[in-house]
């Protein structure tokens, strides 16, 4: 049992610096704007799933993280996640027994939520509106979700029988 | 174990609201502070050091492979390209001769007529981190830092011509803020005309916007764009960007025109970071010099 904790534990924190780094990865424009908010999913997949990374507290940090990362305004980030992390504390139990496909809708519309709020920022901060291709991101994080999850699950599994 | 963690339970649901609205508010503060002031460089600088090794794991593994890749260029390509590079080097060791004498010229003029030594400036070469930060801003990583010499404010160019200006320095690299980001106000002057007027970032749609040019403004699709160097910021006289387009609106009161960068923004390997020789000149207070955050 402690095996265990401790293995998901290391792996809550290399899938979150995986998507942090994601987050920054070199790429064309065209995909730059329709990359999914990588750190928002795998951060609802523990909360979904891992009884872990619950607090509200523990996303605002993450966020804080982001938007030193990426240069956005200090709280963008911040946020949006604490925001997402508070709607999925709120429909957790429900969500937690959806199947995949329709937590994936679940996942868009947080996603969705997401990037009203950033868009909400842009706007007051005096930004332009991005293009209607930055829209579409979380369509693009719907279709990943279902596979993120598995993935993640799938290494889980790994790490539990692994002695 | 689910039934000891209830946070999400009812009773609870009170609490994480009224958490929700505490941290909501701590963001739309630092939101509003990081916007309307620098308060928080101290803060970006210091926090900036603790995400450095992230740019690096992925700049290293790209870099590298770069350099796999030239190991294996065929090197007659290579004798290509060094006959072509030592070609350009003689012609422009050629035009540097003559900028040196009218340097020197400039500067018997300038103490004839008694005016203050123009500003010299070191370049330092920088390599362009291979990292994308957010769409709406137009920001590069430089692995020049603050043992590099490198300051806040100072003008970044590449062969072509400006690219930006250093925003945040840590100790090994340095954020870039382009003259396309949003944020950014740069002052020009059109090279034909000699107006002198600003050039906004236009972010996502367009690459730099005039938006303040009188009506019966004197300007035309190609025409060049030079810093004015006014305010002190840039060195003046670097080529910016060309005029792609002027819209006069029916009913508004200004000009705007649109322009295109010089310098290659978005494809920059290596850029030149302009350094201060020596301290700026007195007389120029530092806040009246920055004009980034201009909005």
């Amino acid at each position: 049992m402690a095996e265990r904790r401790f293995s998901d534990e290391a792996l809550l924190w290399i899938t979150l610096t995986a998507a942090v780094i994601l987050t920054v990865w070199p790429l064309p424009e065209l995909l730059r704007l329709i990359w999914p908010y990588w750190t928002a999913m795998v951060m609802i997949y523990w909360v979904l799933e891992g009884h872990r990374f619950r607090a509200l507290g523990q996303a605002f940090l993450l966020g804080l993280l982001l938007d030193v990362l990426t240069g956005t305004l200090l709280g963008q980030h911040a946020l949006s996640l604490v925001v997402v992390s508070f709607l999925l504390e709120r429909f957790r139990n429900q969500l937690r027994f959806f199947p995949p496909w329709q937590q994936a809708v679940a996942v868009m519309a947080l996603l969705l939520n997401d990037r009203l709020i950033q868009w909400a920022v842009a706007l007051i901060a005096g930004e332009p509106s991005p293009p209607a291709l930055w829209w579409m991101a979380p369509l693009v994080g719907m279709v990943l979700w279902p596979w993120l999850f598995l993935g993640m699950d799938a290494l889980r599994r790994r790490r539990r029988l692994s002695p | 174990m689910a039934i000891g963690s209830g946070k999400g339970l009812a009773g609870d649901a009170g609490l994480q609201t009224s958490r929700l609205i505490v941290y909501l508010f701590v963001a739309l503060f630092l939101m509003a502070l990081d916007h309307r002031a620098q308060y928080l460089n101290r803060f970006h600088s210091a926090v900036g050091e603790l995400v450095q090794p992230i740019y690096l794991i992925i700049d290293w593994p790209l870099h590298w492979a770069d350099q796999v890749s030239r190991w294996a260029t065929r090197s007659q390509a290579l004798i290509d390209q060094n006959e072509r590079l030592s070609d350009e080097l003689s012609r422009q060791q050629a035009d540097l001769l003559l900028l040196q004498s009218l340097q020197q010229e400039n500067q018997v003029l300038r103490e004839l007529l008694g005016l203050s030594k123009a500003r010299r400036f070191d370049a330092l070469a920088a390599r362009v981190r291979r990292v994308d930060l957010n769409p709406f801003s137009h920001r590069l990583i430089i692995d020049q830092g603050r043992g590099d010499d490198v300051a806040v404010a100072d003008a970044v160019v590449d062969g072509q011509g400006l690219l930006g200006q250093v925003d945040r320095v840590s100790a090994g690299s340095s954020q870039v803020i382009l003259i396309t980001d949003p944020d950014h106000a740069l002052p020009v002057r059109v090279a034909r005309t000699g107006l002198v007027t600003l050039a906004y970032g236009g972010g996502l749609r367009a690459d730099l916007l005039l938006p303040d040019l009188p009506m019966n403004v004197d300007l035309v699709a190609g025409d060049a764009l030079v810093t004015s160097g006014l305010g002190g910021v840039f060195p003046p006289g670097l080529p910016v960007a060309t005029i792609t387009g002027i819209d006069r609106p029916q009913g508004e009161n200004f000009a705007v025109a649109q322009a295109t960068p010089q310098g290659a923004h978005d494809r920059a390997r290596f850029v030149l970071v302009l350094t201060d020789d020596q301290p700026a000149p007195v007389g120029a207070s530092p806040n009246a010099e920055d004009p980034t955050r201009d909005g």
